[in-house]
């Protein structure tokens, strides 16, 4: 097989392999929560984006935007697909690239649920997610946002 | 400078191998770093200014940053950072950036200090390993020969969101050129090779005391109502002088009036395939500023270089699991667009072949956990942009890139 004809193989074995090894993600329903003393009732899916890709950094009011995010693989990956549409490598090199030029400070990530509740809780002006069936616990200690 | 390099892979590779190596915190501080070594091979040529048919190791980055929020509007942060590309770079330790940073609101922040240059799509990460697929970016835009032009700016800029998606970054001040580094080196080579086709006999030439009189960059990118769908414009000029001194024993200061750049940047993302296309031009003006060359034969004003290379490449990179992606790549750069088959090249009796450098890159890439990867990547070149003009040199041949780095 000379050179040309393996270079022309190669679109073909992208193709095979993406075929192959395409994953869909696991479908969560996905709840955006807020801290009590957020000056918003509700966030529209883009203003969550903005949020949690650092493109806003204040409420209304000016008051500053903290936001975290969960390590914990399903939720995660639903609130990305859902909002950010960017894989979880794809957001994880995004932060990076901020962290790596000076333009950016990663969020912070908590690997269990009721950890981003306590800290959207205690933190004003804080936003995070967590999966549907966790809003029960949620309930009266943060804002339902989305 | 090697025995902290050692220190700091020696820490980095524990934190590696635990898998969950994330910023170091001291106090307000965070603290972010990042090591590469790597090993370079080509089949027949000298490239980065060395030759690399045996194999060379002399390939790595290491980089180290430190930023705290000291207000919830104001942020600073510096990140020191060495590198040594095969005759480039030599691990001597520089300031990568260091700046502060006030966000006024969503459409307005200001920055000062240093900063890296926002050119194309990936300009500003091409440093650092880990935010990449390949080893090396396409060198149709990102040619490596150029980048200490095109890294950092000292200066001033102003950046921010405004509605409907776009985003934008104007800077404005000046930057450090190495008067040995690839970017004049590559120039210096050049004049040497034209003053000695001239002349008939060898002449040598290097450049000393590099002024820049200024540079500014602006970029404007939009992220379009299609969901992974980005489009960016990007431009950068600089305008320096530097002294070419030459084995006859002369010295010129050389007016680089205009060295400036323009890409236009498209990339798309769905789900884990990325898809991104770029197309630059450099535009180069360049005159010999203050005495005559070659005996008289070369008179002050004398137009050296007026030109606009061109340059451009196609990527797809499909990540198939967390731990394996692929990409793959071509690229193209002319060194004169009105050029493109060397004509002016083979009229000096040069190989016409210095003209162009064709790239097809195949690459892989393994993420051993969030903190290692590790790729290996080929490349099938066909062209001699950015090798010495020695008579020894093939214009199809091939290079290997195997690399390593661990971040936290």
């Amino acid at each position: 097989m000379n050179v040309k004809n393996g270079i022309r193989l190669i679109p073909c074995v992208f193709i095979l392999m993406f075929f192959f090894f395409s994953v869909s993600a696991f479908a969560n329903d996905i709840v955006i929560i807020g801290n009590n003393d957020v000056s918003v009732d509700s966030l529209n899916p883009n203003d969550v984006k903005l949020i949690f890709l650092g493109k806003k950094k204040s409420w209304e009011n000016g008051s500053k935007i903290t936001f975290a995010t969960l390590s914990e693989r399903d939720v995660h990956q639903g609130f990305l697909k859902k909002f950010i549409k960017k894989s979880p490598s794809q957001y994880k090199i995004y932060w990076k690239k901020l962290v790596f030029t000076g333009k950016g400070t990663a969020p912070k990530s908590y690997d269990k649920e009721n950890g981003i509740i306590d800290f959207v809780a205690a933190t004003p002006g804080a936003v995070g997610y967590i999966g549907s069936e966790s809003a029960p616990v949620a309930q009266g200690k943060v804002k339902i946002l989305q | 400078m090697k025995k902290l390099i050692v220190s700091i892979a020696v820490s980095m590779l524990y934190f590696a191998l635990a898998g969950n190596a994330g910023a170091i915190e001291a106090g307000p501080i965070e603290i972010h770093g990042f090591i590469s070594q790597g090993y370079l091979y080509t089949s027949d040529n000298s490239y980065f200014g060395k030759d690399l048919t045996d194999g060379s190791f002399e390939f790595n980055e290491a980089g180290i940053n430190f930023s705290s929020e000291l207000t919830d509007k104001l942020h600073v942060g510096a990140q020191l950072f060495a590198r040594d590309l095969a005759k480039y770079g030599n691990d001597e330790l520089m300031l990568d950036w260091a700046f502060g940073d006030y966000r006024l609101n969503d459409w307005l922040g200001i920055r000062a200090g240093k900063m890296k240059i926002p050119f194309g799509l990936y300009n500003e990460y091409r440093d650092v390993d880990m935010l990449r697929n390949s080893v090396f970016l396409p060198s149709g835009v990102y040619n490596e020969t150029f980048r200490d032009v095109f890294s950092g700016l000292q200066g001033a800029g102003i950046y921010g969101e405004i509605p409907y998606g776009f985003s934008y970054q104007l800077l404005y001040g000046t930057l450090d050129i190495a008067e040995d580094g690839g970017t004049m080196d590559t120039f210096a080579n050049s004049f040497s090779n034209d003053f000695s086709t001239a002349a008939g006999t060898p002449i040598s030439a290097a450049f000393s005391d590099i002024d820049v009189d200024y540079a500014t960059a602006a970029y404007l990118q939009w992220d379009t109502p299609l969901d992974g769908l980005k489009l960016a414009a990007s431009m950068y000029t600089t305008v320096f002088e530097g002294d070419l001194s030459t084995s006859l024993g002369e010295s010129a200061s050389i007016d680089y009036e205009q060295l400036g750049a323009t890409t236009g940047s498209i990339e798309y993302t769905w789900d884990n395939l990325t898809l991104s296309a770029e197309y630059s031009q450099i535009k180069m003006d360049v005159k010999n500023g203050s005495t005559a060359l070659l005996g008289g034969g070369l008179p002050a004003g004398t137009q050296l270089i007026d030109q606009t290379s061109e340059g451009y490449y196609g990527m797809a990179s499909y990540r198939f699991t967390d731990w394996f992606e692929l990409g793959t790549y071509y690229s193209a750069f002319y060194v004169n667009k009105d050029d493109r088959d060397g004509d002016r090249n083979a009229s000096a009796g040069q190989d016409p072949a210095y003209a162009y450098l064709k790239d097809f890159a195949l690459t892989t890439r393994f993420d051993i956990n969030d903190s290692w990867q590790v790729k290996v990547e080929g490349h099938k070149m066909n062209g001699l942009f950015g090798c010495p003009f020695t008579a020894d040199q093939d214009d199809d041949w091939y290079l290997l890139a195997v690399k390593t780095t661990f971040s936290f």
